[in-house]
């Protein structure tokens, strides 16, 4: 074909046409655009870089940040709840939440082309953690796109160790934490409980939460994608929660209890409560009521149970209170301690309106009027002074004031701040209506008398340095009215039940109706309250008991005896010397019987 | 001044080279020798004068040079002392018989890929081997592997290249079929043919054999190509047979970058517009073609286009690589400091280098590596157009070929990771883990210092000549 002969740079069959022999040459335009094409398009990728690294940097970082960095939380145990002498009554124990991932779960099962529901390992699971299949089933796979459900919290080691060994994918555990009471229902309404999240939600647990919570520490770390730990960004020490020492001495508590339980059996009451209170420091040393619960399962548990009625119920006093006129009486001084009050015929008129004795006492000075609960006689030493001082003293008792202990749901009671006190309403309070209290705040007019006229705030936590107390009432009225009150729980006193053989005892019963739409029914609150001993006043006791029902209600013979072996035991307890030379011997044969 | 004398010398050897051109290849060896050696020594140099911080190629360097003084020295009395103010640039060297700039920035960009590679394979290294530097040890052989090959291409006159082009086409196609028969599969492609301890991808040499054919073809059939659209479409069915048979592996990165660098050689070569319009329509048309076709090409197109629709899933990668970019900042984290290479990339070392490398120096490193390559693609483009100016067309087009595809397979590989086009395991040129790929950028490289000095020395020769 070719006629031209190819020489030396041409190829072979480059000459077809007639081009000449010319190398192929460049054509500028072509080049140019080329060069720049490539320019643009590494500008293109700078930009895209540029664009990626500085516009859209922080959202990029956060992104990552997203998927790298995660914050570890590291639980601390909550702090244990202790008696004043170490005994604990309430501590935190290991336990396992079992917890689900029903997206695994799905995923495992379709993969291993067997359902949920006929899976043994999950019957097991089922059965080991009491869960109805149906329910364990439907629960796990009922939303498929979950990934996290609890299956059931608390869950003791061994069985959760069973619940590990059955290896079932998509089921795992967290640990956790659970609160025990070694106690039981005796400290149950002081000490409270918490929820599943070791959160206290009642008594001490609600009230010290943060304390005992302590602060989980946090460590912010990056991760790569192996979780291996590669940066901690931020660490925070976690600070265990501190243990809280109560100023209960569990023995105390225990008898109380014990005593209270009892009473409100054999009387077959709605409630009893009983508080003891140590006069010189005004630590309470013992708080409980009945019924109580089991504070370590409280499944089904009648609502009305878990009241710490010590604290939050009122109820108007009656008798209990009388020594309270005494008090004003003799810090007034319109009457002396042995000057003798006519209370013939045994009921008097004020206002209209009637006062009345069980029976006509006749002449009494003012232990008398104590030993035999007059109404007339308190009425009169109410009545001979200004209803300011008279009210004054309540006051200054802790009436219608706290009592500085600040449990979850304490009461300040009810007592009105009336201008006009009608001279039947002042008699009333005299021997303890018209007004409403709480069983603490009894235990604390009472620690008052018992500490020479200084009220002291109640405290529920052990005191390591003694607190400031006021003088509210002085210390010789305060002395005179122990003497007195002596005598209530002798031979012909009104509170022989509470009698405690070996040691000198003041107190005072209290009998009062219960006040229901406008009226007074038949039904009662007995009570009791005393010091002891007398020599050397150290605990003041009230047992109340609320609306016995049988044929016994008065005060000496439904919360008397409680009383009498509360007092009884905690002094001894307490190694306090009795202090009543006469009763020496017989006290120690009855007590060698108490303790069988 | 002595280079003088020596490029006399040189050029004397070289025209003697040219003129007995048709020699048997056993009787070359010789006569090529001192050429040889001058080139060689040139790259040799060129570590020694960059100075000790890349150990395994001043090693390297020394062997060779021990080995050919005893031929080289006595013939050209080569003033050493000369040629390394020349290469670190010192004063000016118009009589340079190598391309400098070229050179350095060639080994910047293998030191920084050598650093980035060191810092981003570590975490994979140990999760796969135990031994963190497994990748490390390993890129350090390759290097030393592709300075042998290039010092051994230097000294391969371009002649022979364009000579056997024929051959060089048929051993890409021989590669690109073996692969499929006897291929190693890796995550479902079949890329890599294993010779013993040897693991060599196929379509690399593959890639530079048939720009080789291509640039000898479009000098052969310059007219055809210009004034027939048969001279058109030729070498295109060649490209096509290529590109089947990459689809088989299956390795869409390859056949993009081969398609637009002969597009581009078509396009310099003088190819009429509207032929390269047409087929720049119909190329596209199929390219989406094989995409709809081939569903996880699809899911690779969309998980590009909206990565965070799917970020656990599909879009995984390119979301951890995106999440690099943008920790990268401006100045970046500081060398060691990515943590996306810490198991979230996946291919931290190979595809995702740049991601780590964004992360680690930023946006100012980004745009410098960019800068390097730049320089090393104008540098090609400018090689080949001086090349052409000589009438040195086959050079020239072999050389703009390679600057094409350099830039391109940068597009690709930096595109992929920064999110603009779809994930590709394409290599960045010099940089990127991988033997093949290292090797065969390193003849490139090796090619268009050649040719750079072949053209040097065809003026040099011509000026003496008409000086003498």
């Amino acid at each position: 074909m070719s006629k031209v002969t190819a020489t030396a740079k041409s190829s072979r069959k480059g000459a077809k046409r007639n081009t000449g022999n010319k190398a192929p040459s460049l054509t500028t335009w072509r080049f140019m655009l080329v060069l720049s094409s490539i320019t643009l398009i590494f500008c293109g990728l700078g930009a895209r870089a540029a664009f990626l690294q500085v516009y859209d940097s922080d959202d990029l970082t956060r992104r990552s940040d997203n998927r790298t960095i995660r914050t570890k939380s590291e639980d601390v145990e909550r702090g244990m709840i202790l008696d004043r002498n170490g005994i604990e009554l309430a501590v935190s124990v290991p336990v396992q939440a079992i917890w689900a991932d029903p997206k695994t779960i799905a995923k495992a099962s379709k993969k291993a082309n067997l359902p949920v529901e006929l899976d043994k390992r999950w019957m097991a699971l089922a059965d080991v953690l009491h869960i109805s299949r149906d329910q364990l089933f439907k629960r796990v796979t009922a939303n498929p796109n979950k990934q996290f459900v609890y299956l059931k919290r608390q869950v003791e080691p061994a069985m959760a160790s069973y619940v590990k060994n059955l290896k079932i994918p998509g089921v795992y555990q967290r640990k956790e934490s659970k609160r025990y009471y070694p106690n039981g229902e005796i400290s149950a309404h002081l000490v409270g409980f918490t929820n599943l999240d070791a959160q206290g939600i009642d008594g001490i647990e609600k009230l010290y939460n943060k304390q005992m919570v302590g602060t989980a520490g946090s460590r912010k770390i990056r991760k790569d994608a192996k979780g291996r730990e590669i940066e901690v960004i931020e660490e925070v020490e976690p600070v265990a929660g501190q243990s809280l020492t109560l100023s209960i001495d569990q023995r105390i508590q225990a008898v109380a209890y014990k005593a209270v339980k009892s009473a409100v059996t054999s009387f077959n009451a709605t409630s009893g409560s009983a508080v003891v209170v140590d006069i010189k420091t005004g630590e309470v040393l013992a708080l409980v009521n009945s019924p109580s619960y089991n504070p370590n399962n409280r499944s089904g548990v009648q609502s009305h149970r878990f009241r710490n009625r010590a604290v939050t119920d009122v109820f108007e006093p009656g008798s209990i209170l009388k020594p309270v006129a005494v008090i004003s009486a003799l810090e007034f001084g319109s009457f002396t301690a042995d000057e003798e009050i006519n209370t013939s015929p045994g009921y008097m008129r004020v206002g209209g309106k009637r006062v009345q004795d069980s029976r006509n006492y006749g002449k009494l000075d003012m232990r008398g009027i104590l030993q035999h609960s007059s109404n007339v006689g308190i009425t009169k030493l109410a009545l001979s002074m200004p209803k300011e001082h008279l009210l004054d003293t309540f006051y200054n008792l802790g009436f219608g004031g706290d009592t500085g202990l600040g449990l979850i749901g304490e009461s300040s009671g009810v007592f009105g701040d009336r201008r006009r006190w009608s001279k039947f309403e002042l008699a009333t309070l005299s021997f303890g209506y018209g007004l409403s209290v709480t069983t603490v705040q009894l235990a604390r007019m009472y620690a008052t008398l018992g500490n020479g006229g200084v009220a002291l705030p109640l405290t529920i936590l052990k005191q390591t340095t003694p607190v400031e107390g006021e003088q509210m009432i002085s210390r010789q009225t305060s002395n005179t009215l122990l003497e007195m009150m002596e005598s209530v729980l002798e031979k012909d006193g009104t509170g022989q039940k509470a009698a405690v053989p070996g040691y000198r005892i003041s107190g005072k019963t209290g009998t009062s109706r219960i006040a229901v739409n406008g009226g007074y029914g038949s039904d009662y609150v007995g009570s009791f309250g005393g010091i002891g001993p007398v020599s050397d006043p150290r605990i003041a006791v009230v047992v109340l008991i609320n609306d016995p029902a049988g044929d016994y209600f008065y005060g000496n013979d439904v919360a008397g005896p409680a009383f009498s072996t509360i007092m009884g035991n905690s002094l001894q307890m307490l190694n306090i010397p009795p202090d009543a030379d006469n009763h020496h011997n017989s006290v120690i044969a009855a007590r060698g019987g108490e303790n069988d | 001044m002595s280079e003088v004398v020596i490029d006399d010398d040189l050029i004397n050897d070289l025209i003697d080279d040219e003129l007995r051109d048709e020699r048997l290849p056993g009787e070359e060896i010789q006569i090529d020798e001192p050429d040889v050696d001058e080139a060689g020594l040139d790259e040799q140099t060129k570590p020694k004068a960059k100075v000790s911080k890349r150990k395994p190629k001043v090693k390297k360097a020394d062997k060779p040079e021990a080995g050919e003084a005893t031929d080289a020295h006595k013939q050209t009395s080569f003033d050493f002392g000369a040629f390394l103010t020349d290469t670190l640039g010192w004063k000016p060297a118009p009589t340079a018989v190598f391309d400098r700039v070229l050179v350095l920035t060639v080994f910047m960009l293998v030191a920084f890929g050598f650093v980035m590679i060191s810092s981003a394979s570590m975490p994979v290294a140990e999760r796969i081997n135990g031994n963190q530097y497994h990748f490390i040890i390993r890129h350090g052989i390759y290097i030393c592997l592709a300075l042998i090959a290039a010092i051994v291409t230097l000294q391969l006159p371009m002649d022979k290249w364009q000579k056997y082009n024929g051959v060089l086409l048929g051993l890409s196609i021989a590669l690109l079929v073996i692969v499929l028969i006897v291929g190693k599969t890796v995550n479902g492609a079949t890329r890599w043919i294993v010779v013993g301890p040897i693991t060599i991808q196929a379509a690399e040499p593959a890639k530079l054999f048939f720009f080789a054919y291509l640039a000898s073809y479009l000098v052969r059939k310059h007219d055809e190509v210009q004034e027939h659209f048969k001279g058109f479409v030729k070498p295109l069915l060649v490209f096509f047979v290529a590109a089947i048979l990459l689809l088989n592996q299956p390795d869409l990165g390859t056949v993009v970058v081969m398609f637009i660098t002969t597009l581009s050689l078509l396009f310099l070569a003088g190819a009429k517009l509207w032929q390269f319009f047409g087929l720049i329509i119909t190329g596209m048309a199929s390219l989406v073609t094989l995409i709809i076709i081939e569903p996880y090409r699809m899911a690779r197109v969309t998980s590009f286009m909206d990565p965070w629709q799917d970020p656990f899933g599909k879009g995984y990668q390119l979301t951890q690589s995106l999440m690099a970019y943008g920790r990268g900042d401006m100045f970046g984290q500081g060398l060691g400091n990515s943590v996306q290479k810490l198991e979230y990339l996946p291919e931290a070392h190979t595809d995702f280098v740049m991601a780590v490398l964004a992360e680690e120096l930023g946006l100012m490193g980004v745009l410098s590596i960019l800068t390097l390559l730049l320089i090393v693609v104008f540098k090609a483009m400018l090689i080949g157009k001086k090349a052409l100016e000589q009438g040195k067309a086959f050079e020239g087009f072999f050389a703009m070929a390679i600057g094409v595809w350099f830039s391109f397979q940068t597009m690709v590989n930096v595109g992929a990771s920064a999110g603009i086009l779809p994930t590709k395991g394409l290599t960045f040129p010099l940089v990127s883990y991988g033997g093949s790929s290292l090797i065969i950028m390193f003849i490139a490289v090796s090619v268009l210092l050649r040719i750079d000095h072949e053209i040097r020395m065809t003026t040099t020769h011509t000026t003496r000549r008409g000086a003498l």
